[in-house]
Formats: C-alpha cells, structure tokens, sequence
C-alpha cells in the first residue's frame, strides 16, 4: 500500500521546554528522521536513502507537502534545511521551539518571546512577535495558528501575508490545539475540558467536559448524519484515549442523538479506550489512532475495540500515516526505524 | 502538592542566597526539625533539598550533592506512587521538583526534560515556569533563565494574594539575577527596583503588617512561612540593588539602598559588609563582623577589601569578631603561622566546628593546598537526622475484594472500589479484574435535560448519595427525568480527586 501523499501533520511544534528530542515525519513515501546528529531518510523497507548532518538535538521536524524539503532545528537557532538532497544551515538568532511548512514556505516560532519568521530555509523573515510562551502552532484553512499563552491568546495569522487577522482570549492553560477545517480544538486538561473556537471567526463554540485531563488531541474521521466524526484525547489521568463526536455538546447532540434513537442504535457516548499505561500523546492512524506513555515510551494502535502494542519509542518520535495503518517510530532502545508493517 | 513556603524560597532563591541572611542556623534548625518530623514525602524532599543548600552554602558541596542526592530519590519514589494512582497534577509538580534537584547535582537534560513532562500536564503554571528559571540560573545558563523568568512572570500576572504577590516577587528576583549574570546590569537594576516598590507597596501592606506584628526575625525556632519568604526578598533586593549602584559608582544610592536593607534586618551582613565597603570605616566593619562572624560571604569581602587597600582594623581582644579579623588579615599578609594560631583560638571556644572548617579550608586554599581543602571540607559533620521510610507492608492480590460480574452495587462496595483503585499496594492483576467487570447500580440521573421528548442527556448520576461521572455527557433513549430510581449497567474507568468516573453500559427501570 503506497504512503499516503496528502499532506500529514508536519509540524512537530512541541510545548516548552522540549520533551522529545527525536522526531519522525512521513511524507512522499519515506520516512524522515532527526535524531543525534543526524538527518536520515528511509524508504518502507527501512533502506537508508538518504543520510545529512544534523543537530545533535533537534527541537522539531517539517516536512513540506510533498514529502520532498525537510527542516529541523536546533534551539539556538539554527535551521537545518535538506532540499534537493543538499544541505543548508541557516542561523537565525531565534530560540526555536517548532516549526512547520505551510504554502511551501518554513514557519520557525520561538516560544520564548512568540517571535514568528518565516522563509526558504535560507532566508527568512520577521512575520510577528506573539509575546512569551507561544506554542501549539498550526496550519489550516489557509492560515497559520499560534496559542500565545503569556497573553493568553489565540491568534490567527494569513499563511500566505503574515498579516494577523484574528486575536481572541483563551485559557492560558491550553495543552494542545487540533484543527478540522471547520473548528479549533483546545484541550485544558487543568479544568478537564475541550473548548472549540470556529476557525475563521475564533469565536466560541462549545466548551465540555472531556474526561478529567485531557492533554493531547487528534482529529479523527470526517463525520456523517450519523456520526459527527470524531476528535480523540489522551487522557493520562484516566489512562485512556478517549474517541468524542465533535460538538457533542448537550444542545448540539439532539439532532444525532434524535436520529440515532429513531434508528434504534441506542445511547450516544464517548468512545472510551482504556489502556494499560497513561497516554500522554495521540495522533490519528488511518481509521484508528496511535497513543504513547511518554514516560515508558509504550506506543499502543487502537482500531474499533482492537488495541496492539507496537512497540517503544523515544518520547514523541514516531509518526502515523492519516490514510493507512501505517507507523513508524524510533525504537527506544536501539534507536532504529521501526515500521508497523513492511511492504 | 505544596511545599512549606520558606523552603520554597529557599529552594527557589539559588544555594548562595540562603545563609547570607544571617539566618543559616535557624533555617537548619528548621530544616533538621522538619526531617525528623516529616510524616509525607514532600516534607521529607523539602527538608532534604534544603539540607544540601544549606551545606552547599556553608562550603561542604560533598555532603551538599548527598542531600540532594536523597531529596532526588525522595521524589522518584514518590513519583512513582502518584503516577499510579492516576494523581497526574501531583506527579507533574513533584516532577519540576526533582527537576529543580537533578540541576543541583550537574544532571541538567534530566533536569530540561523533567520539566518538560511537567509543563505537558500542567502548561501556563508559574510556580514550575519559575522554577525552571531558577535551576537554569544555577546551571549557569542566565540568558535561558531570563527568557524562562519573562515567561512565568507572563503567567503570574495579576497577584492577588499573599502568596501570589511573593510568588511573583520570587520570580522578578530570579528575573533580576538572571540579568545580572547575564550582563544586562541596567535592566537587572530596573527589575529590582520595580521589584522593590512591588514588596513594600500598597498591594503587600498585608504581609508587611504581618511582619511588622510577628516578632523580631532573629532565632526562632520555628519556619513562619510567606513572613520569612517576603523577609528575605525584601532584604535581599534591597542588598542586590545596593550592589548594584555599587557597580555603577552611585556611591550614595549603593549606601541608601543598605542601610533600607539593614531597616528591615538590622543584622543582615552583605548588607552590613557593603556599608563598610562604601564607608571603609572600620566601626562598620567591626559592626559586620559583630553581626556574624563566620559569615563566609562577609569573609569574602573583607578579604577583597583588604586586598584593594582597606587598612586593617589589626584587632587585640578575643572575641570570636577579633579573632576572625586576625586570622583574615593575617591570612592577607601571607602570616600563615598567625593566621593558624587564631583559628585555633577559635577552635577552642566554637561550639560548632563548620564555620571554622570553611575557615580552615580558606587558609590552606591560599596556601595552595587545594587536596587538603577539599579533605577538610568534606570531613564536616552536620548534627541533621538522618531520613527513614517506614517499611512498606505489602498486602496480599485484592481480587478476592471485587464483587462478581453483574453485580448490584450498594454504597459499601462503591467506598471498597474508589479505595481499592486509590491503594498503591492494588496489585495490577486485581485493577485488570476491576477493569474487565460490568456492575449495576440503583441511581438517579444527575441534572438530567430532556432533549427532544424521548432522549434524555446527563454528565453523571447520584447512587447511594455519591456522584459517579461520566467521561463525557451521556444520552439514553427516553424520558428519564423524573428523579425516579434507574439501574444503570456500568464499568469503572478510573478515581481521580473528584471521585470515581464510570461508563455506562445500560439503562432500565427496577
């Protein structure tokens, strides 16, 4: 089964301070790698293809749309751009804490101080200054989202000028942002909730409780008159993922829930997986999802009532195919490759 | 999980801060009283990594890196137990604490990512923010800590208690130090002064009535918590910002700003030393050395001073003061044979030999007998009570406890399941058993809304008058809002501090 050529989740832009300190992203086929020194591309039979410096501790991994341009960084600053199998290191005096590609184009934050550059990979420029801990930065709809959490801010910035066009409040407590196109997902894991914003206005549309600490999101299926489709959470408390159709707000469920009773399929609830360890991480695995316990590395997949254990992985560092059940990650202990399944 | 706030200062504010209030023995005193009396893991890491600063400060770095070797395994320990029992906001804030010890001991990318999983579960806290700032501080990273202190300080805003007005004081002091070392002077300056106005300003009128009602600081015996923090705060800005306009030859701002540190302790020495530095009188270095003697700081100073051209005082009498004095200034002269005689002098009339280890350490540093010093240094003894963890009784498999599948459940057996999932000693057989169970219980749907006519939604239901929740609300078909009992067929998911949450499974009249 070919890898899927959409454009998966690139950035890899983590909280501060860094827990991961290797990072997967796959795209066009392979698979890229940024891990002690290095940059590595493999093929699905773990063939090496492809083999560059890189920084001995990489804060974040992008891939551009096509798989082709791969960026990391390091956190003084320095950016690591393979194109067209060559090399370029570029110094950017930033604190860099993520990074994504959206319209061709690297987006570097520097959490520290929420100074936004965009550029080539060569050359860059100065996009906005956010304020102190910006984080969580996304790419949608044709524009680029960052939560400013020293302002306690949400702002939302046009990917193609730069220009911001939307700043509205937030919890500054936010762990983690999920996109759909339609809606912004937050998840407060302090207060045990889910607020989602409308992604063009940034207005509120619902607030709920979602199990007792949500701290990790992941978009799931698109929805049907049925089901509204799905945003997953990791919940470390409950040591569980947790499967909720969107909006699934007492209001907004009556007409689902209305047309589910009609059709006699009975109650409408959150779709609960236990698993045995406290997942931390989840990301959207073809029809399923892929969640870790940071603290062991344990990567389970779960799929309808099936939940395998992959294997281990270093904090952070695997990557999960949207359209397949395809994985990779970096094994814990060997500091390999590793892939769900071979071709 | 919240430390005693001294000891939260005294970690907070690096090793070199603590004891040069004058207040060493009675921070130990406090810190030895408090190990011994430690009845929970947090006391005992408190007590523990206080112990190491306290030794640190007092030159023993040997027995400093135990204790806080201790304080870390402390912690782990601990750790473990929360992380298993699903208490994640605990976990996460003993973690940026262990944090804060595996810093101390030189391990500082444990340290990074420890405070990273932290703030994964806990992002936006200042308390951690600020805690990182200060422990990157110690690792020598001051421009880190400075865009780390911005970021606690954005998250801090807003204080509007006791405790949040000293937590934000802790972090502009981080802030200011951090500037120091990191050579932005003018910025630092302005941060204490700010800071300065913030603790003696009307929104810490509270604290400073508190203080001003309390008793004289001086040996106490016991920890009085936000009194001591803002205490040394106040004390220490006003002593950093002293040096500070010592540094940029404001002479007359440097005494200024002193002599205000000494109205708040009168006998707080770098503030003392200062003055004698500014004045080079030898009555205020005699009123320093007055005020403690063995003050290694004050040593220090009085050192440099001497090596810069001060005059010696050359004292006569035999005070621990006149001694000390001889011994340095002999020390200075290169007398190394009358620098010896007075510290032996010393020797015989201390009741505690630490101070007169580090006394000792310094003559045969200068000497250039550094393998010496650091044995001398080492040998020290505190009089701290040693740590013990009460041995834990494992107890048999719980299973045995957990009633049969499809079981209706009374309210003894819901109190036997919420306590079973929170004992640390449950073994994991028995939680897959509780996991794997469905039960029944009689209730009554929680707040319940009627959407449409036939479908009832809720977020929990009432069963023997305790709330069991839901992960999220809850429809069922039908009218279910008239208050009237219903069994719900349900699985435990979890306990967390809010109580047990459940699944339902089922619904259906008695």
């Amino acid at each position: 089964m070919r890898l899927s050529t959409l454009p998966v989740l690139l950035s890899m832009c983590v909280a501060l301070p860094a827990v991961a300190e290797s990072f997967v992203a796959l795209g066009g086929g392979t698979a890229a790698v940024a891990n002690a020194g290095k940059i590595e591309l493999r093929d699905r039979s773990n063939e090496l293809i492809g083999l560059w410096k890189g920084p001995s501790e990489p804060v974040g991994l992008a891939r551009s749309a096509d798989g082709s341009i791969i960026a990391t960084a390091t956190r003084d600053g320095n950016v690591y751009t393979v194109r067209s199998r060559e090399l370029t290191i570029t110094s950017t005096g930033l604190s860099i804490t993520g990074l994504l590609y959206a319209d061709d184009l690297l987006w570097v934050l520097d959490g520290y101080t929420g100074d936004l550059i965009r550029g080539d990979g060569e050359t860059f420029e100065q996009v906005a200054r956010l304020g102190p801990d910006s984080a969580l930065m996304r790419h949608g709809s044709g524009s680029i989202y960052v939560a400013a959490r020293g302002s306690a801010e949400l702002v939302r910035l046009d990917s193609t000028t730069g220009v911001i066009l939307a700043r509205v409040p937030i919890p500054a407590q936010v762990a983690d942002m999920e996109l759909d196109g339609e809606a912004i997902y937050l998840a407060l894991p302090q207060r045990g909730e889910i607020l989602v914003l409308g992604a063009e206005d940034l207005e509120k549309r619902e607030q709920f409780r979602l199990g007792s600490a949500p701290v990790d999101l992941a978009r799931g299926s698109r929805g049907t008159a049925l089901t509204a489709g799905l945003i997953w959470v990791a919940d470390p408390v409950l040591g569980a993922v947790i499967g909720e159709e969107r909006s699934q707000s007492m209001s907004a469920a009556v007409s689902r829930g209305f047309l589910r009773g009609v059709l006699g399929i009975g109650t409408a609830r959150a779709d609960v997986r236990k698993l045995p360890g406290r997942p931390s991480r989840v990301v959207r695995s073809g029809a399923g999802v892929v969640a870790q316990e940071l603290t062991t590395g344990v990567l389970w997949r779960i799929e309808g009532n099936r939940v395998v254990e992959l294997g281990r992985a270093a904090a952070g560092a695997f990557a999960a195919d949207e359209a397949s059940d395809l994985v990779a990650w970096l094994d814990l202990t060997s500091s390999e490759l590793q892939w769900s399944r071979t071709p | 999980m919240r430390l005693p706030v001294l000891l939260i200062a005294g970690a907070m504010l690096a090793a070199e801060l603590i004891g040069q209030d004058g207040s060493r023995g009675f921070e130990k005193r406090s810190s030895e009283r408090l190990l011994a009396q430690a009845r929970t893991a947090s006391d005992r890491f408190a007590a523990q990594l206080n112990l190491g600063d306290l030794s640190f400060a007092d030159g023993r770095p040997s027995e400093a890196r135990r204790w806080w070797q201790r304080a870390r395994e402390t912690a782990s320990s601990e750790r473990t137990r929360l992380y298993r029992e699903g208490q994640m906001s605990a976990w996460a804030r003993l973690t940026a604490w262990e944090a804060v010890a595996a810093g101390l001991l030189g391990e500082h990318e444990a340290m990074r990512r420890m405070f990273g999983l932290a703030l994964e579960l806990l992002p936006g806290d200042p308390e951690i923010w600020s805690r990182y700032a200060s422990a990157e501080l110690s690792a020598g990273e001051a421009r880190q800590a400075v865009r780390i202190a911005r970021i606690a300080l954005a998250h801090a805003a807003g204080a509007d208690s006791d405790r949040h007005l000293l937590d934000r004081a802790t972090i502009e002091f981080t802030l200011a130090r951090a500037l120091r070392s990191a050579g932005a002077e003018d910025e630092a300056r302005r941060t204490l002064e700010s800071l300065d106005a913030l603790l003696h300003g009307a929104s810490s009128i509270s604290l400073q009535n508190r203080v001003a009602r309390a008793e004289a600081f001086s040996v106490s015996g016991t920890a009085r918590g936000e009194l001591e923090a803002w205490t040394t705060l106040a004390v220490r800005t006003r002593t950093l910002l002293a040096e500070s306009y010592e540094r940029a030859g404001e002479v007359a701002a440097a005494r200024t700003a002193a002599q205000r540190a000494l109205e708040i302790q009168s006998d707080h020495p770098p503030a003392l030393a200062l003055i004698a530095r500014l004045r080079g009188s030898s009555t205020d270095w005699r009123e320093a050395f007055a005020s403690d003697p063995l003050d290694r700081s004050l040593h220090r100073s009085y050192m440099q001073a001497l090596s810069d051209g001060l005059p010696p005082i050359d004292p006569q009498g035999n005070s621990t003061a006149d001694l000390v004095i001889g011994a340095l200034e002999a020390m200075e002269r290169e007398e190394w044979s009358v620098a010896r005689r007075a510290i032996d002098q010393l020797g015989s009339s201390q009741t505690t030999s630490e101070p007169l280890r580090a006394l000792e350490a310094e003559w045969l540093v200068r000497q250039g007998r550094m393998e010496e010093a650091e044995a001398v240094a080492s040998s020290i003894r505190t009089r701290a009570v040693r740590d013990s963890i009460p041995p834990r009784r494992l107890r048999d498999d719980n299973t045995h406890l957990i009633r049969a599948d499809g079981s209706l459940l009374s309210e003894g057996d819901l109190t036997a399941i919420e306590r079973l999932l929170r004992d640390p000693a449950t073994t994991i057989s028995a939680s897959a058993v509780l996991d794997s169970r469905s039960y029944e219980v009689t209730a009554t749907l929680m707040e319940p809304v009627l959407l449409d006519g036939n479908t009832t939604a809720a977020a929990a239901i009432t069963s023997e008058g305790r709330a069991l929740r839901f992960p999220a609300p809850v429809t069922f078909q039908g009218d279910w809002t008239a208050a009237a009992p219903l069994i719900l067929a349900l699985r435990v998911l979890a306990v967390d501090p809010a109580g047990l949450m459940i699944e339902a499974e089922g619904v259906r009249h008695p």
